[in-house]
């Protein structure tokens, strides 16, 4: 693969709240999108992921560390340069509700980027545009004029897309875009973005709890567990050969579609809650619930540390 | 959106209301002067010449009820026009501002909200030149605070709201959130503030006209009406029935409409 596009080194968001406490969404997050790729992230809920894509790609301010957009720090990007990379890097949001304006047409909703930049030179041209985006997601152009209360959530989510597509962008962050819809939809949607994907040359993360979903489609893949990264590697092989206990638990509750061997093999099942981020234990923040934990744990914090060829874990076994 | 779905009470109002603002507008139509003194033909009941009969002056009493409906109207809409407008500019100003301009904007609304407005109204329609635009500004100077907070709590939520944020990873600056998601989000429950606002204008400048610090005498308002019928209570209390219930029913009205309105924008109450 080639050079990193997005490049997050040391990236913490912390939340105030309040009676002075922090809760630490994102605590020391360090991780790369290659050109091309498509790298998954996921975790359970409330683990930080959505933070930890907002944070990276810029639309939340950070607590420190930094993010570089080919080599650029987004966080301390001038107003115009800042203007120009937001065409470059979109969103795509885990809500087809919330992250329509309920007041504005589906015409002005795609096309609000290209009005924000200008991208056209007449009202019929914009048009024009916009119909092409909506028939390239699957959507009739004729439904320019509706409001998008007239849609379903997986008819709101290509809303969504187009609106991200409209500025044609090189990354897209997609955060959990088909946890909101049914699952008849689902393959669609992921269908729909995996084809925008080769048509545009886009780079994807992908956010999501399901890791059946992304491991059948990322190269990469992020493991989160409390604001932490515990594990990165190829999709093959964290999934051939899962190194950190919470990984191995996840990939275990994946269920096969052979009864035979679903029966016969044993499944790693999590007792216990995810620790509040507010008070993140000490050490190891998943020895609390890990099967294999050791004194150690509860004391030492493992490095995220590379084991094998792009296989990083953070995990003292290793 | 959601779609306007109009209710008895909304349609009744709503006529109601239509019915005396085209009456009011035609007042000029009246074959009468209203405010030409005619001391032979006082306090003469109801009669096909004089429909609602006429004053101790004379004067027929349904011309002037239609020439002060013009002065409660014209100052009711003015003064909501400005309200709403600098209402509305300034919560979604305040609630879009960071935690220390905010703060110091509502403060400065609660002051206003605090102080006794009536009396400053007055003490305000004393001094300045008396007239329409008088009663606007110092009827608007107090009753802008009410829209501020409601813009401005609308807007603290809005703000929340993921669209804002898909906004401005657009790249849209705030200007732009502002005219192209906040205005349009928060116009339902202006319209209902403005028809509030209406009524309460019209309650406060027919009190100010009441009390002599209105409209000059002799020139015709509800409020002026009913301070000159109070003197023949006694005798002819139908002067007073008049100019009441033009008042009670004008502001009754733009209430239900107000209520009326914010059920069919309210999913909530719909079935
Ligand atoms: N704006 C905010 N203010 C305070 N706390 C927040 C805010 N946004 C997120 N959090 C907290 O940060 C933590 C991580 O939230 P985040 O939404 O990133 O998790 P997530 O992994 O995306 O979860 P989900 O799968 O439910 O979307 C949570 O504990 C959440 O309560
Ligand atoms: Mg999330």
């Amino acid at each position: 693969m080639s050079s990193p596009i997005l490049e997050v080194r040391n990236l913490k968001k912390y939340f105030r709240l309040s009676g002075n406490r922090t809760l630490k969404a994102v605590d020391d997050v360090s991780f790369a999108v290659n050109e091309g790729e498509i790298l998954g992230i996921v975790g359970e809920s409330g683990c930080g992921k959505t933070t930890c894509g907002r944070t990276a790609i810029g639309l939340y301010s950070k607590t420190a560390g930094e993010a570089l957009f080919r080599g650029e720090d987004i966080h301390k990007m001038s107003k115009s340069k800042r203007k120009q990379y937001c065409c470059e890097v979109q969103t795509v949001f885990q809500d087809p509700y919330a992250s329509l304006d309920p007041k504005n047409k589906v015409i002005d909703l795609i096309a609000e980027g290209m009005d924000i930049h200008k991208f056209y030179t007449s009202k019929g041209e914009r048009r024009e545009k916009i119909e092409e985006i909506m028939s390239q997601v699957g959507l009739n152009p004729s439904f320019v004029d509706r409001y998008p209360f007239e849609f379903s959530g997986g008819m709101r989510q290509r809303i969504g897309i187009a609106r991200a597509l409209a500025v044609n962008p090189k990354l897209i962050l997609c955060d959990e875009p088909i946890s909101a819809l049914d699952v008849s939809i689902q393959a669609q949607i992921i269908n729909l973005l995996m084809e925008l994907r080769e048509k545009n040359n886009l780079t994807y993360m992908i956010i999501s709890h399901d890791l059946s979903m992304v491991k059948h489609i990322s190269d990469r893949i992020l493991v989160m567990y409390l604001g932490e990264v515990v594990e990165e590697s190829t999709a093959d092989a964290l999934y051939e050969n899962p190194l950190h206990p919470y990984t191995q638990a996840l990939i275990s509750a994946i269920p096969i579609p052979d009864p035979k061997v679903e029966c016969a093999r044993k499944r790693i099942v999590l007792t216990g809650q995810l620790p509040s981020p507010v008070n993140p234990p000490e050490g190891c923040r998943f020895a609390g619930r890990c099967p294999m934990a050791e004194a150690k744990c509860f004391d030492c914090k493992p490095e995220l540390k590379t084991v094998e060829d792009g296989h990083k874990v953070a995990c003292h076994k290793y | 959106m959601i779609k306007k779905k109009a209710n008895v009470g909304m349609i009744i109002s709503a006529a109601v209301l239509i019915v005396i603002i085209i009456a009011c507008l035609m007042a000029p139509l009246s074959p009468y002067d209203p405010n030409l003194v005619k001391p032979l033909e006082k306090f003469q009941s109801p009669s096909a010449a004089h429909w609602f009969g006429t004053d101790n002056f004379g004067r027929d009493v349904f011309t002037r009820i239609l020439y002060g409906g013009r002065v409660s109207l014209l100052v009711g809409f003015l003064s909501m026009v400005v309200s709403i407008i600098f209402g509305t500019l300034y919560g979604i100003i305040s609630g879009s501002s960071g935690k220390i301009v905010d703060g110091f904007m509502m403060r400065l609304a609660d002051i206003f909200m605090s102080v006794p407005s009536f009396l400053i109204i007055i003490t305000l329609n004393i001094y300045l030149k008396a007239g329409i635009s008088t009663l606007v500004i110092t009827i608007a100077l107090f009753s802008w605070m009410s829209v501020a907070r409601i813009v401005r709590a609308e807007t603290l939520s809005l703000k929340e709201r993921e669209f804002v944020l898909a906004s401005e990873g657009l790249g849209a600056g705030k200007f732009w959130i502002i005219t192209k998601h906040y205005f349009k989000n928060v116009f339902s429950s202006v319209l209902v503030a403005s028809t509030n606002s209406i009524a309460s204008a019209i309650l406060t400048e027919s009190s100010l006209s009441y009390l002599g610090f209105g409209i000059t005498i002799p020139n015709a308002s509800w409020g002026g009406m009913l301070d000159g019928a109070q003197k023949y209570i006694m005798t002819h209390p139908s002067l007073a029935v008049y100019a009441g219930a033009c008042i009670l029913i004008t502001v009754l009205c733009f209430n239900v409409l107000g209520n009326s309105i914010r059920q069919s924008y309210d999913p909530k109450s719909r079935r």
